[in-house]
């Protein structure tokens, strides 16, 4: 996979909160790309931009929250120059949005099957009757046993594995050409995790879908994604292959990270950690952003890094890449 | 030795409001049988975890350990002493040894109290110290857990601090008495994983420092991986396999706990593995499935399974394991 032309192009996105004590700078002009077919995961801590960045590209960035620059380009047209009646053509449509807690995102008074099948009734111009049929069909293709039964349901009759399916429903129903799934799987148990993981596998497979896949968790991001791009305080610090990330990681804070995480596969190494938290994005500190927790940083990381290509494909933003895997 | 928590026969059982529908047919009080009778031993200065999803009982057996909920029947022994028979006087003096550090630190941590109230708390009630002296000690604590100068965070409010740092604070009222036992109840699922790794640090250092001895509560089973000497694997209420953690780590017999490793997803990208992939969800603790209680989502079910339940036996030298298929 992969090789295919690009889906999505996001090209210096900066997303800025004006606040009473300045301006939040959340997302800090951020590129990447999607190309037809594969799937790229944003990963990164809590408040690093990661899902302000999928909000900006659905255009959906909450007040006082505004795209200041930037271009987010679905095959090679840009999406913040669209009118908003425009735009409503493109959500849902052409690309879907998935979130991290279903129970916030359907309509608790309104029957799964009706709140999927606006979707379906407004951008394919069907009819009820022929809008519930695929809903039916489309609640099935995500595994779920009585696709009827779950469509007459209200969101709090369901489990949070099955209102997460069915919010996946919700975003493949009209057959998008980008899905952008937010924490997927953070708010379940590791059994239903796994269930949910081996179906998108699946309807990645079987669909040949673009996807862009946010999580603060490398396992999940490993499982689905062919690349990765690594988010702090509102930059892409890395981004390459997800193997030369998890192999040979480059910059000191995927090297901390990975260094955090205690696998299920080995006994006891000590795990490292990183101390000090994640800077203030009003007043971030000059130069490379994560320098004040960094063991390498040195007066040279005052300066603003520039992002280097260090071999092909392999991008990192920082004056002193770590070599030999760390 | 002696070990210093030991539970016999525990379960947990809480009463289901009946519905008007109920009453009008006088139909019998139903129960959510949180803990079903287990029995669990833990040894002095060892990490013991209890592993499972949630709704397996986990946090109510760590509630009722802390005394902070009723047994419905069986016993806990701390340190040879049934903790339910004990009068209320000696009941307070024990929770000087036992300590439970929460899962939350945004709700565990009253938001309108200084970090010297926090902490100090536990001082003023068991050790009756005030003032300078009861500062003093806070500030040593603050600089023990890693929130050093203590002085410069002694002073300020919850908010003022980062999850971690919270979870920090929380740790220092923990240990504030020189416990013996920490109930430490998903500490660092909250968290940050960067941040995780720290306090994951801190909880080791600590043990060793003051010969402490943990129930660590997880669903993480990296994280229960690198903390623990011994683990228990809860399903429904009950105790489905447990042993010295590398034993069961290394050679799971239950299904579900087969079930529960696969299911992590793993940042190595060279290890290729076949998840045992359990149908549906976790059934309802008000009534469980007959016979084992696993058998509705178990890929080997036999007949057997439907209609007894298993009881733990022993398939290695302390590797217990509730399952007819290794009878």
């Amino acid at each position: 996979m992969g090789g295919g032309e690009p889906v999505l192009e996001v090209r210096d996105l900066r997303t800025y909160f004006p606040t009473m004590r300045g301006t939040v700078k959340a997302v800090d002009g951020i590129s990447f790309t999607v190309l037809e077919g594969e799937t790229v995961g944003l990963v990164g801590e809590s408040g690093c931009g990661k899902s302000t960045a999928a909000l900006s590209i659905m255009r959906l960035v909450p007040a006082p929250g505004r795209i200041v620059g930037g271009e987010v380009l679905l095959r090679g047209r840009d999406l913040l120059k669209l009118s908003e009646a425009e735009m409503r053509g493109v959500r849902g449509a052409r690309i879907a949005m998935s979130f991290q807690d279903p129970m916030t995102f359907f309509n608790p008074v309104m029957r799964i099957g009706d709140q999927i099948a606006e979707g379906i009734i407004r951008h394919q111009r069907l009819s009820r009757r022929e809008a519930w049929e695929k809903v039916i069909s489309t609640l099935e293709v995500v595994g779920i046993p009585s696709p009827r039964d779950v469509a007459m349901s209200y969101p709090h009759q369901l489990s949070g594995g099955m209102r997460q399916r069915a919010m996946m429903a919700m975003a493949l129903s009209c057959h998008p050409e980008l899905m952008i799934a937010d924490e997927p799987t953070t708010a379940l148990d590791v059994i239903i995790q796994a269930q949910l993981l081996e179906l998108m596998k699946d309807l990645k497979r079987e669909l040949g879908m673009s996807s862009l896949i946010i999580s603060h968790d490398l396992g999940v991001i490993a499982e689905l994604c062919e690349r990765v791009a690594v988010m702090y305080a509102g930059k892409i610090v890395e981004y390459s292959d997800i193997r030369r990330i998890l192999r040979e990681p480059r910059h000191p804070y995927t090297v901390g990270l990975l260094e955090s995480i205690p696998r299920v596969g080995f006994k006891k190494e000590r795990l490292i950690g990183i101390e000090g938290s994640v800077p203030d994005l009003i007043e971030p500190p000059p130069g490379c952003r994560f320098s004040p927790r960094c063991k390498y940083a040195d007066e040279k990381c005052k300066e603003d890094p520039q992002l280097i290509e260090l071999e092909e494909g392999h991008y990192v933003l920082c004056h002193h890449p770590v070599m030999g895997g760390g | 030795m002696q070990p210093i928590v030991k539970v016999k026969g525990l379960k947990k059982y809480y009463p289901v409001e009946k519905s008007w529908i109920d009453k009008l047919l006088s139909r019998e009080r139903r129960w959510v049988r949180a803990v079903d009778s287990i029995d669990l031993e833990i040894e002095r200065g060892e990490t013991f975890s209890l592993v499972g999803e949630s709704g397996s009982g986990k946090t109510t057996t760590g509630l009722v350990l802390m005394q902070l909920v009723e047994p419905t029947e069986g016993e806990i022994l701390f340190e040879g002493r049934d903790i339910f028979s004990l009068r209320e006087e000696e009941r307070r003096r024990l929770r000087r040894d036992m300590q439970m550090v929460f899962q939350n630190p945004y709700a565990s941590l009253n938001p309108r109290m200084t970090v010297e109230e926090i902490v100090g708390e536990p001082l003023t009630i068991h050790l009756g110290l005030k003032g300078e002296e009861r500062r003093g000690r806070v500030i040593e604590l603050l600089d023990i857990v890693g929130l050093n100068p203590g002085k410069y965070y002694v002073d300020r409010y919850p908010h003022e601090f980062s999850g971690g740092q919270r979870q920090r604070i929380a740790i220092a009222r923990a240990i504030a008495l020189r416990p013996k036992f920490i109930v430490a109840d998903e500490p660092v699922s909250s968290l940050d994983v960067s941040i995780q790794a720290t306090i994951l640090n801190l909880l080791q250092e600590l043990k060793r420092e003051f010969k402490l001895t943990y129930l660590l509560i997880a669903h993480n089973l990296a994280v229960v991986r690198y903390m623990s000497d011994k683990l228990a694997i809860m399903y429904l209420g009950k105790i489905m396999e447990k042993g010295v953690s590398e034993d069961v780590f290394q050679n799971p017999q239950h299904p579900y706990t087969k079930a529960l490793i696969s299911a992590f997803p793993d940042i190595n990208p060279d290890v290729k593995r076949d998840r045992v992939l359990l149908r549906g969800e976790i059934p309802s603790p008000i009534a469980p499935p007959p016979g084992c209680r696993f058998h509705t989502r178990c890929p080997f079910r036999l007949e057997i399974c439907e209609r007894d339940e298993p009881m733990l036996v022993e398939v290695e030298d302390g590797h217990l394991v509730a399952c007819h298929m290794v009878e």
